[in-house]
């Protein structure tokens, strides 16, 4: 069996060589990004959005920057910001990536202009549904074990009906789920973050308008952090990832080439 | 006994299967008051059946220690690992379980950060070394339709990077293009088929036709 | 074995003596500790310190199966095992059940709600789901999967066929307004395909000609599509649009035909399900475009952490 550890290497050293290298220009935001940002640039100061945090650690690199895009571009719009996830692994540091960035902002208060909910079991209908009634009744507590009901974000946020915009930072396929039982159901306004993996799924979502803008990947992490004039991980990622794209393409076209070569070889010889 | 264990919680899926169909479509607030209750219980319900994952696991690593199967050893990691966050969890940085999480600078948080966060990040990034490598050993352009694969996977990797457009500027819009026409038609038609089998599914369940969420052999 | 052990180990030790280097570098250097409002934060420090051991032994699986790498592993599913009991309890059990049923009952001045109460139907559903475990009484669990399931199965019929299906056939079949011309290449084209699709089993020059027509047709097509001229003038973009309208129309139905196996993929419905296969071929190299993209974002971020978190050259 052949050894490919030489290419493990070769992946590793490209990276380690972009990331070292002088800054790049990141690219032209795409247009399903730029829907996103101008959307939330539209809204009217004091909206809530929602934020459905539903990644863990393993989607980290791909999403965490397009989390930290969207908290800080919402609180710097003055909007109110709800934070939740369905997936309890990455609970924890949904909740530190709130307080962190909210910390950006002395005169926001937890409570009143943000808030992480945290976890809640039993499924995405369930939970949605349960949402689309009542969100303080369906999180009786924050993360922090806090009472919601009393919150003053929830005083003009009864449910999803009163959510002005809902963004899916999805890992899996939660989007459906979202979609499906609460931006369709309860005519949400909709976007999606997800990882790249779930990109092209979203372009059938985009095509009938059952979300407004897509955040796919780093690509879309970088192309919003440029909208937002804050560049972080994803800008700096991007350079890495053109040249892994490229070393990765120019040794498929090696290998069919080689391939096609032996090939015809075998055929003159026979 | 049959009747007690397999026909009654088919009549109860049926009964409730034709109840949960009926309200999406009654306007009135008992129905609103309804989905809402019935989602506070199903988020009880599925709280509780942690205890099954749970138990499902452990399960299987006292087994594996018992018969001291190969890598037995590691089970102990496993334990460790569990043991460590519940301990540290109970403790809720001295404020203990019944109080509110504390959250920040326990015991949990430190091990949730240095430890789960880096092995599960760390984990999925094995997975780009392995793509890259399949991408090299298995991308060949045997057929026509390999050919197609090939070709778009190229424009589409080359275009959605910052190098795609210093090459060139029709990179970018053809893979854009190529998400947005032949990808949607293909996506569409399996999210039609896909969607045509959930039904089915789901009116088969209601039916009782499909029994496995059942489990048991009868 | 024994020279290939022996190089196991030596890649061990060094990979041991680098990680040592490093961080006495960092420490020396004054890197280390890392600092917040001026003091030393050995909690940050710490945590990194600790997630690159984990980082590295993680990776250490490229090199080959290990100790290391399967201790950290079994180590990770434990851990989360042990998040998942935390989550749970913090936000589910604690605000759902035992502060509103449990706590008072220890708090003399907190009453249980009687309303709350009826919290004890779920509890014991749940209860009688967990009865799965057991071989003898694990039938009672069918109760609540049999409500559950049955209720969220009929639940579902309505969003998904309005979601899933109906906002789809909708914004398949759209208006596609198109000058003449635009009317008249197209008809063109689809006679070119249909000749193509009829000759195309036959198979000799002809058939290729035709294959190479029809390719070079669809490829002319996608390269004047993505003419920025072109795109920024209202007519042509008008009817581009239409066009791919028509183009997703097509490719919707054909994907259609391929996946319908009750009708033989003979004559026509053979040439329409080849015409699926051309629409999935491409929908796969897209996906696979893509999923090479994020894996590699996430070893791009491995790298960001320990180039810039650890090492602190980024």
């Amino acid at each position: 069996m052949r050894d490919f550890r030489w290419l493990f290497l070769l992946v590793s050293a490209a990276v380690v060589f972009a990331l070292l290298a002088p800054q790049q220009q990141p690219g032209t935001p795409e247009d399903a990004v730029k829907q996103v940002y101008d959307t939330i640039e539209s809204l009217p100061e004091g909206s809530a959005i929602l934020l459905a945090m539903d990644y863990d650690p393993q989607a980290k690199a791909e999403l965490e920057p397009t989390s930290i895009a969207l908290v800080r571009h919402a609180l710097r719009r003055n909007l109110r910001v709800i934070g939740m996830t369905f997936w309890f692994t990455g609970n924890d540091f949904a909740n530190v990536l709130f307080e962190q960035v909210g910390s950006e902002f002395p005169d926001k208060v937890w409570g009143r202009d943000y808030v992480y909910l945290g976890f809640q079991p039993g499924g995405m209908a369930q939970v949605i549904t349960g949402m689309g009634e009542n969100i303080a009744r369906t999180f009786p507590q924050d993360y922090r074990n806090r009472a919601t009901a009393g919150m003053p974000i929830f005083q003009q946020v009864q449910s999803l009906k009163d959510i002005a915009y809902l963004i899916d930072l999805a890992a899996g396929d939660s989007f459906v789920g979202w979609i499906v039982y609460g931006g369709d159901k309860y005519a949400v306004k909709m976007a999606v973050g997800c990882t790249a993996v779930s990109g092209p799924d979203m372009f059938v979502r985009l095509d009938a308008k059952q979300i407004n803008g897509l955040i796919a990947g780093l690509r879309g992490a970088a192309d919003y952090e440029s909208l937002i004039g804050i560049p972080g991980l994803g800008t700096s990622g991007m350079f890495a990832q053109s040249i892994i794209h490229a070393m990765i393409v120019l040794s498929v076209i090696l290998g069919n080439g080689l391939y096609f070569w032996r090939k015809r070889k075998k055929h003159q010889e026979a | 006994m049959r009747t007690i264990k397999l026909t009654i919680p088919l009549l109860l899926a049926f009964l409730f299967g034709i109840f949960g169909i009926a309200i999406q479509y009654t306007a009135h607030p008992f129905s609103s008051d309804t989905k809402e209750l019935i989602s506070q219980w199903s988020i009880i319900i599925g709280g509780i059946t942690w205890v099954l994952g749970t138990y499902s696991l452990m399960h299987l690593h006292v087994g594996k220690m018992k018969r001291r199967e190969e890598g037995w050893g590691y089970s102990i990691f496993f334990f460790f690992g569990f043991g460590i966050v519940a301990l540290a969890s109970v403790h809720n940085g001295g404020r203990w379980f019944w109080n509110p999480n504390v959250a920040k600078g326990t015991l949990y948080q430190w091990l949730y950060e240095a430890l789960f966060v880096s092995a599960g990040a760390t984990m999925f990034s094995l997975l780009g070394f392995f793509i890259a490598s399949a991408a090299v050993r298995t991308f060949r352009a045997r057929t026509v339709e390999g050919t197609l694969l090939l070709l778009a996977a190229i424009v589409v990797m080359l275009g959605r990077v910052p190098l795609g457009e210093m090459i060139s500027g029709y990179l970018p819009r053809v893979s854009d293009w190529l998400m947005r026409v032949p990808n949607t038609a293909a996506r569409r038609a399996i999210l039609l088929g896909v969607s045509l089998g959930g039904i089915a599914l789901s009116l088969r369940i209601i039916f009782g036709i499909e029994r496995t969420y059942l489990g048991g052999r009868d | 074995m024994a020279e290939s052990r022996r190089r196991d180990i030596l890649i061990l030790l060094g990979c041991v003596a680098m990680l040592f280097v490093a961080n006495f570098v960092l420490f020396a250097a004054q890197t280390f500790p890392l600092r917040s409002a001026g003091m030393p934060d050995w909690w940050k420090t710490s945590i990194i310190i600790a997630g690159v051991v984990m980082t590295v032994a993680m990776f250490s699986f490229l090199y080959k199966d290990n100790p290391f790498f399967r201790a950290a592993e079994n180590l990770f599913v434990g851990l989360g095992l042990g998040v998942s009991l935390n989550v749970e309890w913090f936000n589910f059990f604690k605000p759902h059940v035992y502060d509103i049923l449990v706590a008072p009952v220890f708090d003399p001045t907190v009453d249980v709600q009687k309303a709350e109460l009826v919290r004890l139907v779920p509890i014991a559903l749940g209860i009688l789901l967990v009865m799965r475990i057991s071989r003898k009484y694990g039938w009672v669990s069918r109760y609540t999967m049999g409500m559950l399931v049955g209720f969220w199965a009929g639940f579902a019929v309505q969003p998904e066929i309005h979601s899933n299906i109906l906002i789809h056939l909708g914004a398949t079949i759209t208006p596609t307004p198109m000058p003449w011309i635009a009317w008249a290449s197209l008809g063109a084209v689809a006679v070119l395909l249909c000749v193509t699709a009829y000759y195309a089993p036959k198979g000799g020059r002809l058939a290729l000609g035709l294959k190479i027509a029809s390719g070079a047709a669809a490829l002319g097509y996608i390269i004047l599509r993505a003419v920025p001229a072109l795109q920024a003038s209202e007519a042509w973009a008008e009817a581009f649009n239409s066009l791919d309208r028509l183009v997703i129309i097509v490719g919707v139905l054909s994907v259609l035909f391929y996946f319908f196996f009750s009708l033989e993929h003979k004559g026509a419905v053979g040439a329409i399900s080849r015409l699926g296969i051309i629409f999935l071929m491409v929908a796969f190299g897209a996906s696979f475009g893509y999923t090479v993209m994020a894996r590699e974002s996430l070893v791009v971020g491995r790298f960001q952490f320990l180039l810039g978190d650890w090492l602190q050259l980024l």
